[in-house]
């Protein structure tokens, strides 16, 4: 009882925090609205990226990456291959676009299909995972039975006793060591999607900072080297199984480049896509891809940049950008909030404590409430400034705990 | 320790409960093995004193030390040393008898098991009975019975009487008086209920709103205190230091004072007021009481 | 003397006490029970895809009982205390009034904490048993920040609990409620293992706000 100054100060700081946190998040969700980027596509007709942009009132608009305006018939014509179902019904699907005979097969395989958001790299795993089949015998996964570690070395666990499949993790151990894996593996990435048509099993980087491949085939394990140039430093890989199996699957590297690994005859080949800088920490990436070309979408905290790719070479066509669109909420918080808590962060799965700076400005309502504290009644001259001085620092937070907090003059 | 040293001291305390005093520097000591009645009506302050002795309640001003500590510092062998008895006979309800015993008995180096079954024995309460499960007069034998085994040098009680039925108010105050004949202990206590304190209380003090009315021993209370009735023509007496709540009753007018007959007699007359049949009546405390502090 | 002042608490949360542990062994009994029925309808191995794939937890029933286990130990410990002012009696002790706080509040702590504890060793154990460790390993990290709320939840309920005057009790819930929801928050298994420091270091800072309740009971607050 006899450090009541401290008992007060220590509640005083915990009410600031709290508030700090517990004042901005009821305004943020009142206020934050939707971030609203046109949809977009590249037009192998027109040869330029096709806009189409919705307005607050939902009303859609169309246009061409130059600003002309297009209607929702001459949209729909310009993207044959986003449309050729409903363009193939109405009997408007060309024949051939670039040269290219259109063969719905052709459509159909070389599709691709691609999301990455920083969220699956940065969350919590339970680092086991399931070796399926990669050559199923009636081209349906099943379920092996058995999970599989693979950090200090690689273990097959059987569900059905719990225990050590010693035989078959041998086996894996030593197909890994004859690859020359390095255990411990610093992270390993599969598909456990069980909706595909076929496995590529797992590319798990070894303690040197190799990749590797590992899958099962035919019952027997396979581990390869990628034998990736040492100029390209992983550090995250989405495995994609595409129809064509063209490549397998999207690599990140430590300088902001963004490859597919190509299956080149039993080889890895790394091709990069002509996009820009990409931070997987931060960039959210769309593909989508036709025979011809790939629209590639990234987005972060600055807006959209949209790229068209040659499908072949994953070199740049054409390009365009959307600034991030203004946020209700940043507005809310630049004014009343200069330094505001959360907890959440759209680009990871985990939880935190965030501090967040807005802007210097709003340090304009720190001052303000600083201001009013001066003049809060029945308080001492030294209680007042030093009120004043916590409302400076910690905002409209500080000040709701300076008047929340009991305090008793001596 | 200075066997001169007052037991319990409070020096120029002044409170208030929000705007309204409680008392403006109150001041008064209690000396060693006196049994002090701290006496008022309702709303007087009488618990906001003992609250503020034992250090439960802050003061606007001024202090109070037991066995020379202050209030809000007392060392746990001060604490030791006081036996408290909240307003209410308020103990820890949900012990049992002999759990309550248990609990209380490893804190206090004198401890006295006896004293307590003795008081509790009288009773025929069995030992399992649950406290809240006891009557009022029950509960407040068994709080004494607690005090009583503590042995400690200071006993303050808050309105001990209070709840209680006449047989239980004398068997507790018997239980008092030879406590406290047993060798130099102390009590300071509060009370509300006037009747049987004569018996008890070596001191009185008697608190007014905001005030002390009084601090004299009871027995020159009893002794000088005394009731005046007389007759007069006389509309209305002015206020006189010597005279207490002078006042017509029926046909007649009454008056209380310390003085003698003829210093009241001399005392009335000075606005030139005829005085007829001046009769005087000695008091119990209770009376004595009224006498001072008026009927409302 | 400190072992009468546990005597004194044993005694006021011994029926609080048997309901908590009633109610964990209640909700372990069914949650293995669950778990065991879904090894048998759906065999190991699909649970074992199922938990690795969808990250479901394993012990929904233990998300919110050590909180309520801690609002009931603080409530068993302190409305005796407040009522007709008790506290005065526990306060006038021959002790350091401090360490006689620290004392109670030390039990209720001691309290929430082995049974949580205790269980959450249970359920681990339990868990192991038909799953791999990495599983079990990630229950416990979805378990514990619910199982660190419990402690949380107590200082929290006798910060309230032991404040003197009703309106700064209510002023107390607030930043206490939200406090507590932090401990509460949707998230996968393992995603709390960053804020888990900062939870401990609140949770250790939380211990003391009872003091501040006290000093405020001691200076006569109504």
């Amino acid at each position: 009882m006899k450090n009541k100054k401290t008992l007060y100060l220590l509640v005083l700081l915990f009410v600031t925090l709290v508030a700090l946190w517990g004042l901005p998040e009821p305004a943020r969700m009142l206020s934050t609205s939707r971030t609203r980027y046109p949809f977009v596509y590249f037009s192998s007709v027109e040869k330029k990226l096709m806009f189409r942009s919705a307005d607050e009132r939902d009303n859609v608009s169309f246009r061409d990456d130059e600003g002309r305006a297009f209607s929702k018939r001459e949209y729909d014509l310009s993207l044959p291959l986003l449309n050729y179902r409903q363009l193939t019904v109405n009997g408007e699907m060309p024949d051939s676009i670039d040269g290219v005979a259109i063969d719905p097969r052709l459509l159909r395989t070389k599709q691709v299909n691609f999301r990455y958001s920083p969220s699956e790299k940065n969350a919590p795993r339970t680092e086991l995972y399931i070796m399926y089949e990669s050559q199923p015998k009636d081209a349906k996964l099943e379920s092996p039975g058995d999970v599989f570690r693979m950090k200090d070395g690689i273990e097959f666990i059987d569900a059905r006793t719990n225990t050590v499949n010693a035989e078959k993790s041998e086996r894996f151990a030593a197909s890994l060591a004859k690859a020359g894996f390095a255990f411990p593996s610093q992270w390993t990435y599969g598909n456990l999607n069980i909706r595909k048509p076929y496995d590529e099993g797992y590319f798990s980087l070894d303690a040197h900072g190799a990749l590797f491949h590992v899958k099962m085939v035919n019952g027997r394990p396979f581990a390869r080297n990628t034998n990736l140039d040492a100029s390209i430093e992983p550090v995250h890989f989405s495995p994609v199984e595409p129809a064509d199996k063209r490549f397998y699957g999207f690599l990140f590297d430590r300088s902001g480049k963004v490859y597919i690994v190509e299956e080149n005859g039993g080889k890895y080949k790394p091709l990069r896509l002509d996009i820009g800088n990409f931070d997987p920490d931060t960039d959210e990436l769309t593909v989508l891809g036709n025979f011809l070309y790939w629209t590639v979408a990234v987005q972060n905290a600055a807006g959209k940049r949209f790229y068209a790719l040659n499908a072949e070479s994953l070199s740049r066509v054409r390009e365009a950008s959307v600034p991030a669109p203004a946020n209700r909420w940043d507005a809310t918080a630049a004014r009343l909030f200069p330094v505001y808590l959360s907890f959440r962060d759209k680009h990871s799965e985990y939880l935190a404590p965030r501090l967040h700076f807005t802007r210097a400005s709003a340090l304009m309502a720190n001052l303000a409430a600083a201001l009013l504290m001066l003049f809060v009644p029945r308080r001492t001259r030294r209680k007042r400034i030093f009120d004043s001085l916590y409302t400076l620092l910690f905002g409209i937070a500080g000040a709701i705990a300076l008047l929340v907090v009991p305090y008793k003059k001596r | 320790m200075n066997p001169d040293m007052p037991v319990i001291e409070c020096r120029n305390i002044t409170h208030y409960y929000g705007n309204r005093l409680i008392y403006e520097n109150l001041s008064f000591e209690v000396q060693p093995g006196k049994i002090l009645g701290l006496l008022g009506k309702n709303g007087t302050g009488k618990t906001t004193v003992i609250n503020i002795l034992n250090g439960y309640l802050k003061p606007r001003s001024g202090v109070c030390r037991l066995f020379g500590e202050e209030m809000d510092r007392l060392s746990p062998a001060t604490k030791g040393r006081v036996g408290l008895l909240l307003e209410g006979h308020v103990q820890h309800a949900y012990f049992n008898v002999r759990q309550i015993e248990r609990y209380y008995s490893r804190f206090f180096p004198r401890w006295n098991a006896g004293a307590y079954f003795g008081l509790i024995d009288r009773l025929k309460i069995a030992p399992s009975q649950k406290i809240s499960t006891m009557s009022c007069g029950q509960r407040s034998q068994v709080a004494l019975g607690l005090l009583f085994a503590q042995d400690p040098d200071l006993l303050i009680l808050d309105d001990f009487s209070m709840g209680l039925d006449p047989g239980y108010r004398r068997l507790f105050v018997e239980y008092l008086r030879e406590y406290a004949a047993e060798g130099g202990k102390t009590v300071f206590l509060t009370s509300h209920i006037i009747q049987d304190m004569e018996r008890l209380i070596d001191d009185c003090m008697i608190l007014d709103y905001g005030r002390i009315l009084l601090h004299e021993p009871t027995s020159r209370i009893l002794d000088r205190f005394g009731r005046f009735t007389f007759a007069s023509n006389a509309e209305d007496f002015p206020a006189n230091p010597v005279l207490w709540n002078t006042a017509r009753v029926g046909s007649r007018w009454e008056t209380y004072s310390f003085a003698s007959p003829e210093e009241v007699r001399e005392a009335l007359a000075a606005n030139g007021a005829e005085i007829l049949a001046l009769n005087r009546e000695t008091l119990s405390l209770e009376d004595a009481f009224i006498g001072l502090t008026g009927k409302y | 003397m400190y072992r009468s002042i546990i005597y004194k608490e044993w005694i006021k949360t011994r029926t609080a006490t048997g309901f908590i542990v009633l109610a964990f062994a209640a909700a372990a009994i069914h949650s293995f029970m669950k778990i065991a029925e879904d090894l048998r309808l759906s065999g190991a191995a699909a649970c074992w895809e199922l938990v690795i794939q969808k990250d479901p937890a394993m012990f929904p029933l233990f998300e919110y009982l050590p909180a309520i286990a801690g609002v009931l130990a603080a409530l068993a410990q302190y409305v005796p205390e407040l009522q007709s002012k008790r506290l005065k009696l526990t306060l006038h002790l021959p002790l350091k009034e401090d360490a006689i706080l620290l004392a109670m509040s030390a039990y209720g702590t001691a309290v929430v904490t082995l049974v949580t504890a205790f269980f959450g060793a249970v359920l681990l154990w339990g868990l192991s048993a038909n799953f791999p460790a990495e599983i079990a390993g990630a229950s416990f990290r979805r378990l514990l920040p619910g199982f660190m709320a419990g402690p949380s939840a107590y200082f929290l309920a006798s910060w309230i609990c032991l404040e003197p005057r009703w309106s700064r009790r209510v002023l107390n819930f607030i930043p206490g409620a939200l406090a507590l929801s932090l401990f509460f928050m949707r998230a996968k298994s393992g995603a709390f293992c960053p804020l888990v420091p900062w939870l401990g270091g609140f949770m250790a800072a939380a211990f003391f706000f009872v003091f501040q309740s006290t000093a405020r009971f001691k200076d006569g607050v109504q």
